[in-house]
């Protein structure tokens, strides 16, 4: 491995299970990242912080606090677009506008460098309020989510305003839930949990992987009597995508941050459906200086059935990327429960 | 409808004060979301429909009527926090009732279809549970 610029975070959305049920407090999911030398904080201000969008001095010294404490620093903060905010009606550009000036704010204060612009947010209002990130010191990344990729007519209008603009406040963020190569298992043995038949679960996992036509299963699953579990497994196979990864280095100087989406990572120490032994040299290779940061998005699909340890799940992918980055001191394995949701009934 | 909606209405949920029945309500969505977001409470009390219109609901301390949260966009509840649903039943400490919840959260980031109309993400609860005292 040669030398390389990528840093490791996690995203505290990674803890929501823990957090929403208050067995982990905000401080115990920063605490949770650095154990694993994970040091790039992301947070979702709405999900973590008391009072959003109000941020007390008092919240903002103990965040300070805890990044002093445990050797972590602020990566990222994620921004929300309540485009129906109101019942009767839409935000105006200029509404939109000042959310994100707002949310830059907010990332200012935690010290955040970089905030995440959700995917609905329109070309048009990232062009408005760059100027305003942009004096702040803020990067505002649009996500790179699936179903979307590099050559989606969305896509493709948000990078003319950032070609067009040259603006240095925007760029791109990579989702990696757009490299799903396989379909996640979590997700289709929870939809057999859910009574779904197991011949069209077969359809719907053989479809996917063999990277068939996944928009017609939605039809095909209804001829062939499906329910809703059915139907809402074949809808869950148009939101994932495959693509090659290799697409990230035509844009390597607009990305400033990755979102290490994951799903299960195994007692094998990999992730079941995404291959990051694949990504990460992209990375490396394309001089790639942000955060890898955790998204783990697991815990839906199994907390039915099994115990969440999101702690560990983590804890395991940032063993992996240790590996795959050669760090000479890799992540020790923990004492967390083993919960990889699959194959322990 | 998922495994979080057992903690929408949890066991210490219900107080008795002297005006009704009190529950509180947890979200089941992973972020803060509007007031407005509160879109469709379906309470059933002791096998009794409650009109939303005489609903008040308590959220960060403030108190409103139910029709009042379509108006405070600007306004955030949190995902660790409950609101309290006041509502007219009569009780007492000690007595137990049959709530049953149908909570559909207006999401306003996720639109849907043509007409662009925000996803409604439904819990459901069907619970008995004891009324505590109100608190001092």
């Amino acid at each position: 491995m040669t030398t390389h610029t990528v840093r490791r975070g996690v995203s505290l959305y990674s803890y929501q299970e823990e957090f929403f049920l208050r067995t982990m407090s905000l401080e115990d999911c920063i605490r949770a990242a650095a154990d694993c030398g994970a040091l790039g904080i992301e947070v979702i201000p709405e999900q973590s912080i008391p009072g959003y969008p109000h941020l007390t001095d008092e919240f903002v010294d103990t965040w300070h606090g805890w990044m002093q404490r445990y050797g972590t620093h602020t990566a990222a903060t994620d921004l929300f677009l309540d485009t129906k905010r109101h019942p009767d009606r839409w935000l105006t550009l200029e509404e939109q506008v000042a959310s994100i000036r707002q949310d830059v704010d907010i990332a200012v204060r935690l010290g955040a460098r970089i905030v995440r612009a959700i995917i609905n947010t329109s070309p048009e209002v990232m062009a408005a309020a760059a100027p305003y990130a942009e004096e702040a010191g803020v990067r505002l990344l649009l996500e790179v989510h699936a179903p979307f990729h590099y050559e989606h007519p969305w896509i493709l209008q948000h990078l003319e305003v950032m070609y067009r603009t040259g603006s240095p406040a925007l760029g791109l963020m990579p989702d990696m839930g757009t490299y799903v190569r396989r379909f996640p298992r979590v997700v289709s043995e929870r939809a057999l949990r859910d009574g779904a038949k197991p011949e069209l679960v077969d359809l719907v996992v053989r479809t996917y992987d063999e990277h068939g036509d996944t928009h017609a299963l939605m039809d095909v699953v209804h001829y062939r009597g499906g329910g809703p579990a059915d139907f809402g497994l074949a809808r869950q196979a148009t939101h994932y995508i495959w693509s090659e990864p290799k697409a990230m280095l035509d844009h390597m100087p607009l990305i400033g941050h990755v979102q290490a989406k994951f799903y299960e990572m195994t007692d094998e120490g990999v992730e079941y459906s995404i291959p990051y032994d694949e990504i990460v040299p992209v990375l490396v290779d394309g001089g790639f200086d942000g955060h890898l940061s955790s998204e783990y998005e697991g815990n839906r699909h199994v907390q039915d059935a099994f115990p969440v340890d999101s702690v560990e799940q983590v804890r395991r992918q940032h063993a992996m990327f240790a590996r795959l980055l050669g760090e000479q001191d890799p992540v020790l394995p923990g004492a967390g429960q083993t919960t990889t949701g699959t194959g322990s009934i | 409808m998922g495994p979080l909606d057992d903690q929408v209405v949890r066991a210490d949920a219900l107080t008795a004060t002297p005006d009704g029945l009190d529950i509180a309500v947890h979200s089941h969505w992973y972020r803060a979301l509007p007031l407005p977001s509160l879109a469709r409470v379906d309470l059933t009390v002791d096998g009794q429909r409650v009109d939303p219109a005489t609903l008040a609901v308590t959220v960060n301390g403030h108190r409103y009527a139910f029709a009042e949260l379509a108006e405070r966009g600007d306004e955030y509840w949190f995902t660790t926090d409950p609101v309290v649903l006041h509502t007219p039943v009569a009780t007492g400490t000690g007595r137990e009732h049959r709530v049953q919840l149908l909570l559909g959260l207006s999401i306003p980031y996720i639109l849907t279809g043509p007409d662009r109309v925000p996803l409604v993400a439904p819990s459901s609860t069907d619970k008995t549970l004891t009324a505590t005292g109100a608190r001092p």
